[in-house]
């Protein structure tokens, strides 16, 4: 892995290994997780019974 | 509250706002046994049709007004009536089709509806009223597997007492296959996410007045997620929007409606029997002289014909009033207005005494009294609304 960054200051290495770490941490999890919940599906039932023939407001 | 413009405008907001909305109708969409009612539920059907529902259950107010007529509501609108349990006579051919299978966002959603044997189908029309509902836990042990294997998520529509739905949902265990329960006949509303044996139980009846929505998210598998399963129960009272067009075709619609209502008119059939000359008295002006037969008579069911007919939203049918009242094919017999000419015609309702021994200003002319009542028996008790008419039986239950 370190030898990706020839020539760079170890330092530097260390801070963009550090960050990408930390953006795999966070990131990661949050990526399978919309992944999986776009699978679902967002359903609306709308529902009643005994309308017994009304139209208008009454009661 | 309720009311058809509430609705619309309900379900044209969710619609904008929700992504995948399925609407059902959990059975008695119908009103009562009355020819105004049948009309109403004919322009109610029209704009529901509008609203598009995808699946209606069955209760018995939706046979108020016969078979004949809900198919013809079914074919018109593209109504969809499911019910698992009910039959006519002795056939064992289902009168709907069982179940119904809608497709929403690639999700197999299956509509299965019973009603419960307690409730009693009455029509009012000529038909048969044979209707017979099956036990409710049979029909699902039935129907249920083969619809598991064509949907996803399971919705029963369960036209029943709220105890009996509770009970049944218990006695199907956890393993029934059902995902959700729509209540149908109770004037109930549930509130919140309402599990019973793994099945979420939803309710909200009472005349249109209140529309109940649940939002979940379904796994393509149709399993809820618990955690995400919202309930709202709408009011629609006078804070709802309306939509304008729908309230002005609604209040026209009535008006309509109240001014044919407010105009009862006489029977126009022709009066082809009796004479000008004679009169329908009574039963009081009988029951002055013969008091014994005038207690038998306020006993049997004749003296509850016309009640019966009530019953049925049938009193102003001319085909079937003739049978329920004195004289209707008669100068002077029975009408349903008030005539000046003929003081209390509109009285002689119920088969009373003159309606087997006829016109009461005759009998103190004497004119073989007892055998015309006995002949004029299978006048109305034929074979076809008497089959089983013998006169020796039925004139023990009347005899005086």
């Amino acid at each position: 892995m370190l030898a990706r960054f020839p020539g760079r200051p170890r330092g530097r290495r260390s801070l963009v290994l550090a960050v990408g770490f930390l953006a795999a941490l966070f990131l990661a999890p949050e990526l399978t997780r919309n992944a999986s919940a776009d699978d679902f599906v967002d359903l609306t039932l709308l529902f009643h019974g005994s309308v017994q023939g009304k139209i208008a407001p009454c009661g | 509250m309720g009311g058809l413009a509430r609705r619309a405008a309900l379900y044209e907001s969710v619609r904008k706002s929700r992504p995948h909305v399925l609407v059902v109708d959990a059975g008695n969409l119908f009103g009562m046994r009355r020819e105004s009612e049948k009309k109403q539920s004919e322009f109610l059907a029209e704009h529901t049709a509008a609203l598009g529902y995808d699946v209606f259950g069955v209760g018995e107010w939706d046979l108020n007004y016969g078979l004949d007529f809900l198919r013809q509501i079914e074919q018109k609108h593209g109504f969809t009536f499911v019910n698992a349990n009910l039959h006519r006579g002795n056939s064992k051919e289902l009168v709907f089709p069982p179940y119904a299978v809608r497709e929403i966002a690639g999700l197999k959603v299956g509509f299965i509806s019973v009603l419960s044997p307690r409730y009693k189908i009455v029509t009012m029309t000529s038909e048969p009223d044979d209707f017979t509902a099956d036990s409710p836990r049979d029909a699902l042990d039935r129907y249920l597997p083969e619809l598991r294997q064509k949907a996803d998520l399971i919705v029963l529509l369960a036209q029943m007492p709220s105890a009996e739905v509770r009970q049944l949902l218990v006695d199907l265990g956890k393993d029934s296959g059902l995902d959700i329960c729509v209540e149908g006949h109770d004037p109930k509303q549930y509130r919140r996410p309402n599990w019973v044996e793994d099945v979420l139980l939803l309710a909200a009846n009472n005349q249109g007045k209140y529309i109940g929505q649940m939002d979940a998210m379904v796994s393509p598998e149709g399993v809820i997620d618990r955690e995400s399963v919202q309930i709202t129960i709408h009011a629609l009272d006078q804070n709802s929007p309306e939509i304008e067009s729908i309230v002005k075709e609604v209040d026209e619609f009535k008006a309509k409606l109240d001014a044919e209502s407010g105009k009862v008119t006489s029977f126009d059939h022709p009066r082809t029997r009796g004479a000008a000359s004679e009169k329908f008295l009574g039963m009081h002006t009988c029951a002055r002289c013969h008091s014994e037969a005038a207690k038998v008579y306020s006993q049997s069911g004749h003296a509850r014909a016309f009640q019966t007919l009530q019953a049925k939203g049938q009193e102003n049918n001319p085909e079937c009033v003739s049978c329920h009242v004195v004289g209707f094919d008669y100068v002077n017999g029975y009408d349903r207005v008030a005539d000046p000419k003929v003081p209390g015609r509109e009285q002689l309702k119920n088969v009373q005494c003159e309606a087997c021994h006829g016109y009461g200003t005759t009998h103190e002319r004497g004119n073989g009294w007892a055998a015309a009542a006995k002949a004029s028996c299978t006048t109305c008790h034929d074979a076809a609304n008497s089959p089983d008419f013998d006169y020796a039986t039925y004139w023990a239950k009347i005899a005086h």
